[in-house]
């Protein structure tokens, strides 16, 4: 809920910025046993926001197996373990690239999210300057 | 407080405790889910929802992709 509110923070500091937002809620505690209610949902009330519900942590898993096909190219040394659940995690992409089989590098990702707020911050901004376009 | 009373009174008090859990349960399970106005409605992802959710992130090119991952408690 504090990811989610920080994240809803930062993007309201960049009201006019062309962003596409993808927010997946998945379980990962013992309490998550359903969906976000309304109450959480609404933390995140940026129109540029797509929510999605992932039960089955279907995308955590792909986001794990794109990393592992080439760990170097999104900035890590080795491996992660195949059940590795990508949670509580922001992911910033630039304007070109394209999902094809493998996720493509972001330019910048970092967590926890309530944590990386300046981090993304600085990485909207870099992603937005002119000489990026 | 006479045993039986004590039992009865525990009785009703457990009652009440296991209808409020179970309410409480069954609200949090299948409450109705709202996202806020100018949102698209809460997508829930299956196996077969992948090729869906990169679709979505493709058809923002053009725009900076955000995507974060969160968990709902």
């Amino acid at each position: 809920m504090r990811g989610a509110s920080a994240l809803d923070d930062l993007l309201a500091e960049f009201p006019d910025a062309p962003l596409r937002v993808q927010v997946v809620w998945e379980p990962v505690l013992k309490t998550d046993i359903a969906p976000p209610v309304t109450r959480v949902l609404a933390a995140l009330d940026d129109r540029r926001v797509r929510q999605y519900w992932d039960p089955g942590r279907v995308i955590s898993e792909d986001l794990i197996r794109s990393m592992n096909q080439n760990p170097t190219a999104y900035g890590r040394e080795e491996a992660l373990p195949p059940d590795f659940i990508a949670w509580d995690v922001v992911a910033v992409f630039a304007r070109t690239v394209r999902w094809e089989r493998d996720l493509p590098p972001p330019v910048h990702y970092d967590g926890p999210v309530a944590n990386a707020v300046d981090t993304t911050r600085k990485a909207l901004k870099d992603a937005l300057a002119p000489e990026s376009q | 407080m006479t045993t039986r009373s004590a039992a009865k009174a525990a009785g009703v008090v457990g009652a009440v405790a296991i209808v409020l859990f179970g309410a409480a349960f069954a609200w949090v399970r299948y409450s109705p889910r709202r996202v806020p106005p100018g949102q698209p409605p809460l997508s829930t992802l299956g196996p077969g929802s992948l090729a869906e959710f990169r679709d979505a992130f493709n058809a923002g090119e053009g725009s900076i992709r955000v995507l974060a991952m969160l968990s709902p408690t």
